[in-house]
């Protein structure tokens, strides 16, 4: 009696670790769906739209280009960071560059609400880079 | 020949089992509780590395005492590079938030370190590539805590947390 509630509890345990490693590798290697909040991203994200972020933080370091923005020179492995809606978030203009070591992951897909499922548009304000 | 069948898929239905069991743990582990690491260079002479080229120390690293960002002056730390994301650099932490910092060929004589960052040195002063030409870094490029030496054997000790007196901060923020 005492031997099967035993082997149970040790077996749920077993189990609960089990997958709580395979949540956290699939998180931390492969990506998982995020729940966004605040106006900073309007209008390619709305507040509490859900999105899937792939994790390629370990090899996603290629795109290192040294640009200048605004007069502000972007140092080497850092990028520079804006919300979609200028007016209403706190980016980089706010804070300066941030090294690459920070960036948790890309965000390319919504997945909710469904009828705006689908990749991510372009930046609305594409005129803003420069890339020389 | 069916019983050699039967024998091969039970062998193989376990072996997967243990994979999907064994590979995740062991990740989970080395991401959230601890690894160890191989030291290079001469930035954190004497503490590690105090041969020179000849030897290279292997430390633990503690990354559940790292998991709430909580450091403490004079902790020795590991971090991503701010210049090179793909390197890990192991430093000693001089200054928390809000501290002011003399600082040592830094652009600026002194820095007060902004929020939610912290100010490293390597200990060998002017061979270390640290907050002085970098300048403070954020908290979340924190790695782990380097905790003991593990090797070489004659090595093995706990790493102190100790703040070289000469570069203990201006002015605390307590």
């Amino acid at each position: 009696m005492l031997r099967g509630v035993l082997g149970k509890t040790f077996r749920l345990l077993g189990y609960t670790i089990q997958y709580g490693c395979i949540a956290h590798c699939t998180f931390e290697y492969i990506g998982g769906v995020v729940m966004c909040s605040g106006p900073s991203m309007e209008p390619t994200i709305q507040n509490s739209d859900i999105v899937f972020a792939e994790n390629l933080s370990r090899h996603f370091y290629g795109i290192q280009s040294d640009f200048f923005k605004s007069h502000s020179y972007v140092p080497r492995g850092h990028v520079w960071l804006e919300g979609d809606n200028l007016q209403n978030s706190t980016d980089s203009r706010y804070y300066g560059p941030i090294p690459y070591g920070l960036i948790r992951g890309r965000i390319f897909f919504k997945v909710w609400p469904l009828s705006d499922c689908g990749f991510l548009r372009s930046s609305p304000n594409g005129h803003r880079f420069s890339d020389d | 020949m069916a019983q050699s069948q039967g024998w091969v898929r039970r062998y193989f239905r376990a072996f997967c089992k243990g994979f999907f069991v064994a590979v995740p743990v062991a990740v989970t582990f080395l991401d959230r509780v601890a690894c160890v690491a191989r030291v290079e260079g001469a930035s954190m002479q004497p503490s590690l590395n105090p041969g020179g080229s000849q030897t290279s120390d292997v430390v633990l690293l503690n990354h559940w005492k790292a998991r709430n960002f909580q450091v403490q002056r004079g902790d020795i730390v590991s971090l991503v590079s701010p210049k090179n994301p793909e390197q890990k650099i192991i430093k000693r932490v001089i200054a928390l938030e809000g501290d002011i910092i003399r600082t040592i060929g830094h652009k600026n004589r002194y820095v007060k370190v902004p929020r939610g960052h912290i100010w490293v040195e390597g200990d060998h002063h002017g061979h270390s590539f640290d907050s002085n030409s970098f300048g403070p870094v954020s908290l979340g490029l924190l790695h782990a805590h380097a905790t003991h030496i593990l090797w070489p054997p004659k090595r093995w000790q706990k790493l102190e947390s100790v703040l070289p007196p000469e570069r203990s901060p201006m002015q605390r923020e307590e």
